[in-house]
């Protein structure tokens, strides 16, 4: 008897090397056809753009609005993915309760969050506790829903082989339902941080005096589309970055899973 | 008989599908003296697994009695170890954390039970798969885990629903031939669902055919094959030959009854 192995596609090497090649690629057209076919003025170029990065980094107040914004998105993600899973994890054990809130959820829920922003902003302040709470709203019913979901989608026959083995109520839940539900709670957690980063900067966009929302918001204002887009490639790079330490901790929480055909790579993909 | 590990009477069981009440057990009697490997045949959707759901005490009978070792069990019955057809393997432990998560759950030190966890899976061929995950192991292997598994916390009774059914010919007879000689040496009861007869006979020392549903226990025939048995050559016993054919005879009718009349004219 064999044992089975997934089927690894192109190496990790040659992968990125195809993704650099293709990025090269893609800006070097942009480049190319800037001050030919587009007006640089709406569109800047990636040579204007890093020459822009290259100013701003030796200027201490980037990095000041880079911490601001990065303080708003993680404090809101870990206040909403905390609460998000907590709740989901004692709703999902009290069966009336959660069909009594249900439709107070799904209330809650359905309001546009950028509705809610300005409010957010009277009750709250302009400084970071504002956005830290509209981060966090966003993460929560994520994360809520992701983990509620996934302990309702444990199998009751995993559930009756512990029982029958004699396990009690408690070991059930810590060593069948927690971890059976825990790849539907680690994608919870991987999908909203991204919102917490949308969260942070919509509230930065409504009222704030710092922050890369408020930059960006600075730099439209003024028409300089290279400091615009400047910024938007910061943010880009925070994204890439928390996501690939995301990455590597649901690979090796989820190392018992089998492997995608595309040898995990797939969920890199957004 | 008084040295029963388990006696049944009478026990029924509805359930309710569509809002239309349909008879699952129609009063099941049956004794299982201690020590005894006894197996069930009987027609798809007779009833079988829901009758071993009630022994376990995972679903309470809908009518009649059941008794453990002379007394009636409440609930879950944690002196029953229950094979089931799916191998119910948790993914995300390796072959050796699934096969010692009993002993986790009894409390038993770490080093003892990946101690005890090994020796069985070396006894039934799957040293150097410890470490492996379930998805990573075949079907066959699967089920040898799921089934050294129960053996680990060494259940007064063991329950196994179709254990074999969803595996190849081959890989069955190996794994047969492996459970009797674990068996033989433990000489725990058991009792073992299946709807193969050369199966149940080869395996058992009693073999039950029930009837199509609601299903009742129609007869409980001895099998007079010496112990131990040579598995693979067992279609030449002459005494299996005859109870073969006796047993086939009074399953087919409820075969063909339990099919709904399709097959009647076959």
């Amino acid at each position: 008897m064999k044992t089975v192995t997934a089927e690894r596609g192109p190496g990790w090497a040659r992968l990125n090397l195809y993704r650099i090649a293709l990025a090269v690629v893609l800006l070097g057209m942009w480049e190319y056809a800037t001050g030919r076919w587009i007006d640089p003025f709406w569109f800047s170029s990636p040579s204007r753009i890093a020459a822009h990065l290259v100013e701003i980094g030796r200027q201490f107040e980037v990095f000041r609005d880079l911490r601001v914004t990065m303080t708003e998105t993680f404090l809101g993600y870990f206040a909403g993915a905390i609460l998000g899973v907590l709740v989901g994890l004692v709703l999902s054990r009290l069966e009336t309760l959660a069909r009594v809130l249900d439709p107070f959820i799904v209330a809650v829920n359905g309001i546009p969050r950028v509705a809610l922003a300005p409010l957010f902003i009277i009750w709250f302040g302009i400084d970071i506790k504002s956005k830290i709470v509209l981060a966090s709203t966003l993460v929560f019913f994520i994360t809520f829903y992701n983990t509620f979901a996934g302990i309702r989608g444990v199998e009751r026959s995993f559930q009756n082989v512990a029982r029958v083995m004699g396990a009690s109520e408690r070991q059930i839940f810590l060593k069948v339902i927690l971890p059976g539900a825990s790849p539907w709670i680690i994608t919870g957690l991987k999908m909203s941080l991204p919102f917490a980063l949308i969260g942070a900067i919509i509230g930065e966009f409504m009222a704030a005096s710092e922050g890369l929302g408020f930059r960006l918001q600075l730099y439209t204002g003024l028409f300089n589309t290279t400091g615009a887009i400047a910024v938007i490639f910061i943010l880009m790079v925070m994204m890439i970055a928390s996501n690939a330490l995301l990455n590597r901790l649901e690979e090796h929480l989820l190392r018992w899973r089998p492997k995608t055909p595309m040898g995990g790579e797939a969920t890199e993909v957004h | 008989m008084a040295d029963a590990v388990l006696s049944i009477r009478r026990v029924t069981r509805d359930f309710t599908s569509r809002g239309r009440v349909v008879p699952a057990l129609g009063g099941v009697d049956l004794e299982i003296p201690e020590g005894e490997f006894l197996t069930i045949v009987g027609p798809s959707g007779c009833g079988k697994s829901t009758l071993l759901n009630i022994i376990a005490g995972l679903m309470p009978p809908g009518g009649g009695h059941l008794r453990y070792r002379g007394r009636d069990v409440r609930g879950v019955n944690t002196e029953i170890g229950y094979v089931t057809q799916q191998d119910n393997l948790f993914p995300w432990r390796t072959l050796r954390d699934n096969v010692a998560f009993p002993l986790e759950i009894q409390k038993v030190p770490p080093a003892e039970r990946g101690r005890r966890a090994d020796a069985l899976i070396a006894k039934v061929g799957l040293a150097g798969f410890e470490e492996h995950y379930p998805h990573e192991l075949s079907g066959g292997m699967r089920q040898r885990a799921n089934i050294i598994r129960t053996l680990i916390y060494d259940p007064q009774l063991i329950l196994m629903d179709e254990p074999f059914g969803p595996l190849d010919a081959q890989t069955r007879v190996i794994l047969q031939d492996q459970l009797l000689k674990l068996w033989f040496e433990s000489r725990k009861t058991v009792v073992f669902i299946t709807h193969d007869l050369v199966e149940a006979i080869a395996l058992a020392d009693r073999v039950a055919v029930m009837t199509a549903r609601p299903g009742v226990i129609k007869s409980v025939n001895r099998v007079g094959i010496p112990r131990p048995r040579d598995i693979f050559h067992i279609h030449d016993n002459e005494a299996f030959r005859r109870l073969y054919d006796t047993l086939w005879e009074e399953l087919e009718v409820e075969v063909r009854r339990g099919s709904g009349g399709w097959l009647e004219g076959a």
